[in-house]
């Protein structure tokens, strides 16, 4: 059984940073939360927290469009670094493009991809999986 | 009669006569073979005639097989000419009023000789005497003799010209050809000339001796050289006048041979002595790199824009071989392709306008897809959270709107996005999928709906059914064809979908019948894959799921065809490609 000490929301998004967060509250979630904007500054901090032998975020939630780095270039500089198998990632993005999916396969840390606005059930779906 | 030994050989040549022509008549006439065959026919009645004469020693024989050679003796030299016009490209001589005229005297030789004892004009007194061998006929010779001898040297002397102007004007490979041809007729011709300037030895007429030779000569050529597989008159002809330059260049680098065109187009009609290539290709950027590619080389083609005119043209060239392979130079071609170049052009610049195009609706579909998504999502979601944190909420009218409508915003964005997208996943590769994966995945996803509007879904698939598609659209395809069989069941007991398929050689058809509400296609048949087109008053009605499938099908090369009945049921049949091994 795993336990979700640390997650990340990856998105630049306020509204649905805000909504996913009432929404894991509503579900009991307690823990730290940490809202990133784009993709380079969730990166950098990682990489921070790996050098010093920090706690890594148990899951990741991220969005796919977003300035300076987007959700793929997060994906890319993670698989860069060798910190696909430390991390567990979930896209949540708006974009609906088959293309995009079969992309996110090819990714070791995406466990699943859901489109916005991700509802209860998909919600319930991570929670059940991810949390304990 | 007697046998005289010294007569044998014209009994060879009049046989070398038949049996060339009868060689010559099977090829029949496309180059004068048939002139050719009579003109041989004849000459060899002339020497089997002689033959006869030679054999006799009665002056009433000796006067009629010497007639009788005049059945052959003035027509070969007119069936002859006829054979060179044709043979050198000038067929358009060949009239009728022409024929009349050549063969006029010829007739009125034989008439004469054969009426000669009524005027004698022709021969004017027969004698028999001995040249030490064997009996011969002396005649003496009237007008009509001179005319017809001058008529055959005139005839003879014209074959020759022609054939000579033939033989400087034509390809190095057929000079053989040609020249065995010239050989053949002269060699008749030279010793009448011979027999005129130092006299017939032994009284003899050497003539119809030298159609031995010639009849050799032509036999050879028939069977060795196969003169007549090929008009050399009709190359030139080709060559003269092709639509493109061509330059014929010796191994040496010099220009031995050009046409019309390849003249205008390189110029060559300003330059005059000796050329060579090098000095000619001064317009022409790499046209010379070409030109000193390895002889063995196959055909070089290359596109060069000429400096001069900025026109393009197209260059090829290949290695000219003789017979014996050896290759003796270069044959390069120029061909003007300015036009075909432009249309290229304008092609190019329409294709980019198209792709422009393509792309904006692209980033269209992209913005739909992600910008208004994200907005429509957050609503929806707020909307959602409204309720859920706010239990007072729940029966509030604005608010139940206000989820409704923002529900409608999210389906027409994720239909739009849907049809953007349809156009845009054209270059996808197609997949061999198993169709029944697709079906049962389909009819997975549906069971609960199906389950609530208690409709029966039967599955008839063979396993075996595999079709070329995107994985995405052949599901697509099948779950909106189950949805819609569900939607619009009638409400009643028995309401069932049945889900079959056929392979024949062209494509696999897969049906999806229901007993439902139906269409009345003769009002909506030509509206029914259009998009935003609804038919019933059905709540989830929104008109773009046939829409979608029907492109969706195309988009994979397939094709969908609905027959239903109103309050009956529908049919959808729906026709994929499959991989033809």
């Amino acid at each position: 059984m795993k336990k979700v000490e640390l997650l990340w929301v990856v998105d630049d998004d306020p509204t649905y940073v805000f909504t996913i967060k009432i929404r894991l509250q509503h579900y009991g979630y307690s823990n730290k939360l940490d809202v990133f904007s784009d993709g380079k500054e969730a990166f950098d901090k990682l990489q921070q927290i790996h050098e010093v032998g920090g706690d890594l975020p148990d899951l990741i939630l991220l969005d796919l469009n977003m300035p300076i780095w987007d959700g793929w270039d997060f994906l890319n500089e993670i698989e860069k670094a060798k910190m696909e198998d430390l991390l567990t990632v979930y896209i949540i993005s708006s974009s609906n493009n088959p293309q995009d999916l079969r992309r996110s396969e090819q990714y070791k840390s995406v466990q699943n991809f859901f489109v916005k606005p991700i509802d209860l059930e998909e919600l319930s779906l991570i929670i059940n999986k991810e949390f304990q | 009669m007697f046998f005289n030994p010294y007569a044998s050989p014209l009994i060879l040549a009049a046989a070398f006569g038949f049996i060339v022509a009868g060689l010559c008549l099977q090829y029949g006439n496309a180059k004068g073979e048939r002139y050719f065959a009579f003109s041989m026919i004849f000459s060899g009645l002339y020497a089997a005639f002689y033959t006869l004469e030679l054999s006799s020693s009665q002056l009433s024989a000796l006067k009629l097989f010497l007639v009788l050679q005049y059945t052959g003796a003035p027509f070969i030299i007119p069936f002859l000419l006829l054979f060179v016009l044709k043979y050198s490209g000038h067929k358009e001589y060949i009239s009728k009023k022409n024929i009349l005229i050549i063969f006029f005297i010829p007739v009125i030789t034989a008439l004469l000789v054969f009426t000669n004892p009524l005027h004698h004009q022709f021969y004017t007194w027969f004698e028999i005497s001995n040249n030490g061998y064997f009996p011969i006929l002396q005649t003496g010779k009237g007008v009509g003799y001179y005319i017809h001898q001058f008529y055959s040297i005139c005839l003879t002397l014209l074959c020759d010209i022609i054939l000579i102007i033939l033989l400087f004007s034509i390809q190095r490979i057929f000079f053989i050809r040609v020249f065995l041809i010239v050989i053949g007729i002269s060699i008749a011709w030279l010793t009448y000339l011979l027999h005129v300037l130092v006299g017939p030895p032994y009284g003899i007429d050497l003539v119809p001796f030298s159609f031995i030779i010639s009849g050799l000569i032509f036999y050879i050529g028939l069977i060795r050289w196969k003169i007549f597989n090929i008009i050399p008159a009709a190359f030139e002809t080709v060559f003269k006048n092709l639509n493109e330059g061509l330059l014929v260049i010796d191994n040496e680098g010099f220009v031995i041979n050009s046409n019309r065109h390849a003249k205008i187009m390189l110029g060559l009609y300003s330059k005059s002595g000796q050329l060579r290539f090098a000095d000619i290709t001064g317009d022409w950027p790499g046209l010379q790199d070409a030109f000193e590619k390895k002889n063995n080389m196959p055909v070089i083609e290359k596109q060069i824009l000429n400096e001069k005119d900025k026109n393009w043209y197209e260059v090829s060239m290949q290695p000219l071989r003789e017979e014996s392979d050896r290759v003796v130079g270069k044959v390069i071609s120029i061909r003007n392709i300015n036009k075909r170049k432009q249309s290229e052009e304008e092609m190019k610049l329409l294709m980019n306008l198209t792709q422009k195009q393509n792309d904006r609706l692209k980033n269209f579909a992209h913005i739909v897809s992600h910008n208004l998504r994200s907005h429509a999502a957050n609503i929806k979601s707020l909307s959602d959270l409204l309720t859920e944190t706010r239990p007072d909420l729940v029966d509030s009218e604005i608010v139940a709107l206000l989820k409704n409508s923002s529900e409608n915003m999210m389906n027409t964005i994720s239909d739009l996005s849907e049809v953007a997208m349809l156009n845009t996943n054209e270059q996808n590769e197609l997949e061999n999928i198993e169709l029944n994966k697709v079906v049962k995945k389909a009819i997975g996803h549906v069971s609960g709906i199906a389950k609530d509007a208690r409709v029966n879904i039967f599955n008839h698939l063979n396993d075996a059914f595999y079709v070329l598609g995107i994985p995405e659209y052949l599901d697509s395809i099948v779950l909106n064809l189950l949805t819609n069989a569900i939607k619009y069941r009638k409400e009643m007991e028995g309401s069932m979908v049945k889900v079959t398929g056929e392979q024949n050689k062209n494509y696999v058809k897969l049906s999806v019948e229901d007993n439902g509400i139906g269409i009345d296609l003769a009002r909506h048949g030509a509206k029914i894959f259009g998009l935003y087109k609804t038919f019933h008053k059905h709540p989830d009605a929104r008109g773009v799921g046939l829409f979608i499938t029907k492109n969706q099908i195309e988009a994979i090369g397939g094709r969908i065809e609905v027959e239903s009945k109103l309050g009956e049921g529908t049919v959808f049949n729906i026709f994929f490609n499959y991989e033809k091994s």
